[in-house]
């Protein structure tokens, strides 16, 4: 596939294991990140497949159960400074603190900025399988035009893995703090499986090469001297680097956003045949036309617009190159930030920059969304606001990077105090403001050495939000992020209470249960017993389970899926050191259950 | 698994979206200038839902399910992705084979199809009930294979009468079956089975919309909109209220397209079109009179009537729209008001930026001298060409 408009790749496609397969170990990166979009990976990887976007129509159970059950072999690294403020906080994101990991990149005042996907999966009969996933995306909400390619693992496949496995190796010790032993142990493993892998091209590309950039400190600038024809979709640029892709070849594209365009000016673009997206094709979340917002830098790029960064190069030799990731035409070389791309190659009839540009019969081309653009001036504009926010995210980079520590302290069974310690640097740009994430803005404070929250320990947690509004007039900005402090001194039943936070009767306890075992012939009878919005094929006929019999996946749990029963015992021993617990038993469950698991036991002796 | 490079989508709704914008955007009559394309989607919704754009014929609805069906029967190997695209490329094959043409999904395109039949029906099938509405198509195939997986595993054992409900796949247990030759020699014509299943599905799953009514009131005609159905008068009053919002939405917005039109027109000094545009409005000022598209509507039934389908109409759009209204209400001649140029030119710089065609020189020169100019039909002929189908196939039983 080519980048024509109507070659499409669906994210939730992009993680979720092949069939028969489950997830083993993933590592993700990226520059901001979503906790809540964070949350909904795990649902991708999960056998059951209902994942629709939206979070809030999400069975709560079979997200709890997900998250728990996938966060302990994820682990996603971003940039310090770049984790968004969640619209709304749930206990859950509890679960996710372990898997998020703040890193820099080695330059200095360079970003960490790549949008690579490392998964391996497990297959029947222990048999292991992996794949790449490189992305324009981070891990956001956006609605961006953004690129996705998938690279499958394939014995004969025409890419090596290799650099993605250093890269992965390369990432904990990018980290502000040491990440736990095991998972570290977890990176490095799936680095040494990952390293011999070889990766199929997709259609109609037929070789390629992986392009791990600025980890090493290497200078990378994959283009050739000469070519005939160039095609560059970036939505941040520098003149230095249009510049050192237009000595490429005669006949070239740029594909930008308009406000970029202006800041370098027509001059600039000499040569260049400019295009923008037309308007109407950035759809807006809820379907309906914003606003036009111009974005100054990725942490605000807002939900819509181009976002893609990839270039194609028709070569002398009839073949082509297609360069695709998360490096913008910003560098030339690229290496100073941290990024990931893959370079695909093939010939141009199939891959080249009209097969792009110009589609084939019945396929329309990219073309037909874009239109011609001339920048207002000559030379630029200056866009002030943009300074200030380089000099925000410096400022919030240095907050997350010098190790805020949070130490809770227990008031009484239900309160729990928080002293936030923060290191603050000599020169402090603007007005800042901090409070836990959990709590809405109005507990805001200013920012301080030391600050303190009383909060309920359900509301416990290491995410801060830190404001900080600088600039006067058209230079002023606020930037709003989450920064990760050391949680000292926790409230120990903290994961507990965000559990039965959401089961609260036997009717979840049972379906949860059901989503622990795992097994796919319940997948119509948990939907079922939700009852919740999903329309059965006759609705008239639907009733409400209580009875559903457990033990028939009890039973073929035994002796084929060991995980499954080891985490169904895990919530009974929860369950059974709660006060309250036996209430949310389901009826009879118990003698089923230990007579279950002394089968169990006998079965592995 | 076979690699693949494309546009993300986070789910099977934005992909729908995306693909109906590139279809709207290959033609210049549909192309939503000014911003009113979430109104038209929440009428179209109403109306006729899980229509889109990108339909052509009703059978699609049932080939995309037997197709699914045959792609997870052959899940021996993981990959049944692939196998699904083949079937769908053969398909192309089989309706040709079959004498059909207009309506063929990749005709054209064959080999190098993108725009899958199943991608786009997919929501269709969830709207009209004939699938689960949160599966996506690699979900189903997924799951295809873990139960027969399951199957394979406890087959021996298993007793059926513990078994109280049996797994779904996630399609409709009732869909009729394929018929034979379905790859290899195939027709848009619905059986007698078919018609049947699919009237009664479709009015079931979407009951209360003006496609469930005419389902099972077939008119005797099809007119060219769905406001000049003759029946319309036995339908439930609030159909009946909704279409004729849509009738009066269809004639006054016209006006704001044929302004923007008429203002590009005089900025790149085209005479003979300016002429025509004049003319044109003209006629939709006396086309607005002798429809009476203005007199007694009930605006805040009709803001109602939009924001039950899409709650998130943004309040610039909703302004822009209501400022229109009441301009063209007020003031016959729009042709040569200030006031309504200065609407449309800051309505157009309000959601387009410096890409607007009115204040960027670049922009308005790749104007292809007329935009946007197709009437709002809220996708009555695409489900005019549904019915028909249905319609067809009683009457050759």
């Amino acid at each position: 596939m080519t980048l024509v408009p109507e070659s499409r790749v669906l994210l939730t496609d992009a993680l979720r294991p092949p069939a028969g397969h489950r997830v083993d170990v993933v590592v993700g990166t990226t520059y901001s990140l979503d906790l809540t979009a964070l949350l909904l990976a795990p649902l991708s990887f999960a056998v059951s497949e209902q994942v629709e976007g939206d979070v809030s129509r999400v069975d709560p159970i079979r997200l709890l159960e997900a998250v728990r059950r996938h966060t302990e072999h994820t682990t996603v690294f971003c940039q310090a400074g770049g984790i968004h403020v969640p619209s709304r906080y749930r206990s859950i994101l509890t679960f996710v603190e372990d898997s998020v990991v703040e890193v820099t990149a080695p330059a200095e005042d360079a970003i960490f900025h790549p949008k690579l996907w490392a998964l391996r999966f497990a297959g029947p009969g222990g048999a292991v399988s992996h794949r790449v996933v490189i992305l324009s995306r981070n891990m956001t909400f956006d609605r961006s035009w953004d690129t996705a390619l998938v690279l499958n693992e394939a014995s004969d496949g025409a890419i090596d893995a290799a650099p993605a496995a250093d890269f992965v190796r390369g990432l904990p010790a990018r980290a502000l703090r040491g990440l736990p032993a095991d998972r570290t142990r977890q990176v490095d493993d799936l680095a040494s499986t990952l390293a011999t892998v070889r990766l199929a091209a997709p259609t109609p590309f037929t070789g390629g090469a992986l392009l791990p950039i600025g980890l090493d400190g290497a200078d990378v600038w994959p283009f050739p001297e000469r070519a005939y024809r160039v095609l560059a979709i970036s939505p941040f640029l520098t003149r230095q680097a249009v510049r050192a892709l237009g000595h490429v070849a005669d006949e070239r594209t740029l594909v930008s956003r308009a406000e970029s365009l202006d800041l370098l000016g027509s001059d600039a673009l000499t040569g260049w045949k400019v295009d923008v997206l037309q308007r109407l094709v950035e759809v807006e979340p809820d379907g309906d036309v914003a606003e036009s917002q111009p974005a100054r830098s990725e942490f605000e790029s807002g939900t819509a617009g181009l976002h893609a960064k990839t270039f194609v190069v028709d070569l002398p030799d009839g073949t082509s190159m297609t360069v695709t990731g998360s490096a913008n035409l910003t560098g030339a070389p690229w290496g100073r930030s941290v990024e990931f791309g893959a370079k695909l190659t093939g010939p141009t009839a199939a891959c080249g920059v009209a097969s792009v540009l110009d589609g084939s019969p019945g396929v329309p081309g990219l073309s037909a969304l874009l239109q011609d653009y001339h920048p207002a001036t000559t030379a630029g504009v200056d866009d002030p606001a943009i300074e200030t926010s380089y000099t925000l995210e410096r400022f919030h980079r240095f907050l997350a990077s010098n190790l805020p520590v949070t130490h809770v302290a227990r008031l009484d069974d239900d309160r729990a105090q928080l002293s936030v310690s923060v290191e603050i640097p000599p020169f402090v740009p603007g007005m800042t403001r901090i409070w836990p994430v959990s709590l809405p803005d109005g507990h805001a404070q200013p920012l301080a050495p030391t600050t303190t929250w009383t909060l309920a320990h359900l509301n416990v947690t290491p995410f801060l939000v830190v404001e900080t509004t600088a600039g006067d007039g058209d230079a002023r900005v606020t930037r709003r992020c989450v920064l990760m402090g050391d949680l000292r001194g926790d409230v120990d039943s903290r994961r507990h209470d965000a559990i039965f936070d959401v089961l609260r009767s036997k009717q979840d306890v049972l379906r949860y249960l059901l989503f622990l075992l795992g097994d796919p012939s319940y997948d119509a009878l948990l939907a079922e017993i939700a009852g919740s919005g999903e329309e059965g094929f006759h609705p008239e006929s639907r009733g409400t389970r209580q009875d559903v019999a457990l033990l028939e996946p009890l039973i073929r749990a035994i002796g084929r899926d060991d995980d499954a029963l080891a985490r169904v015992a895990s919530l009974v021993e929860d369950l059974r050191a709660m006060p309250n617990g036996h209430e949310l038993v389901p009826d009879d469950f118990d003698t089923l259950w230990d007579a279950v698991w002394q089968v169990h036991r006998e079965a592995r002796r | 698994m076979p690699s693949s490079f494309g546009w993300l989508d986070a789910d099977t709704e934005q992909r729908r979206q995306m693909l109906e914008v590139v279809d709207l955007f290959s033609d210049d009559g549909t192309v939503d200038e000014l911003g009113t394309g979430a109104i038209r989607d929440a009428l179209s919704h109403a109306l006729f839902p899980g229509t889109s754009v990108l339909h052509t014929r009703l059978r699609y609805a049932l080939f995309v399910p037997w197709l699914l069906q045959e792609a997870g029967a052959r899940s021996s190997s993981p990959d049944t992705g692939a196998a699904l695209r083949q079937l769908e490329i053969r398909l192309i094959g089989s309706l040709l084979a079959g004498g059909e043409k207009p309506g063929v999904i990749g005709n054209r395109a064959r080999q190098t199809l993108k725009r899958m039949p199943s991608s786009v029906y997919w929501s269709a099938l969830g709207a009209w009930g004939i699938r689960q509405r949160d599966v996506t198509i690699e979900g189903y195939l997924r799951r295809r294979h873990d139960l027969a997986r399951l199957a394979a595993r406890t087959a021996v054992s298993d007793d059926p009468e513990t078994r109280e409900t049996p797994p779904s796949s996630g399609l409709d247990p009732h869909l009729p079956p394929p018929p034979e030759g379905l790859l290899t020699r195939a027709t848009f014509d619905l059986t007698a089975e078919e018609e049947e299943y699919l009237s009664d599905t479709i009015a079931r799953a979407t009951a209360g919309s003006l496609l469930a009514w005419l389902v099972h009131h077939q008119p005797a005609r099809l007119p060219d909109y769905a406001w000049e159905l003759t029946t319309l008068g036995e339908a439930p009053a609030q159909l009946a209220e909704t279409v004729d919002h849509a009738r009066r939405f269809h004639t006054v917005i016209h006006g704001a397209v044929l302004v923007y039109n008429l203002l590009l027109a005089r900025q790149r000094h085209m005479d003979e079109p300016v002429a025509e545009f004049e003319a044109d409005l003209a006629e939709w000022r006396s086309e607005l009179q002798s429809s009476n598209a203005l007199d007694g509507w009930d605006r805040a039934a009709w803001w109602t009537t939009v924001t039950r389908s899409n709650a998130r109409i943004r309040p610039l759009t909703r302004t822009f729209v209501d400022q229109w209204i009441d301009l063209v209400a007020s003031d016959p001649e729009v042709a040569t008001s200030a006031k309504a140029a200065g609407l449309v030119t800051t309505r157009e710089r309000q959601i387009k930026g410096g890409r607007a065609r009115l204040v960027n020189q670049s922009a308005l020169d790749s104007w292809s001298g007329a935009s946007g100019l197709g009437r709002l039909d809220f996708n009555w002929s695409v489900a005019r060409g549904h019915l028909g189908d249905l319609y067809a196939a009683r009457g050759a039983a």
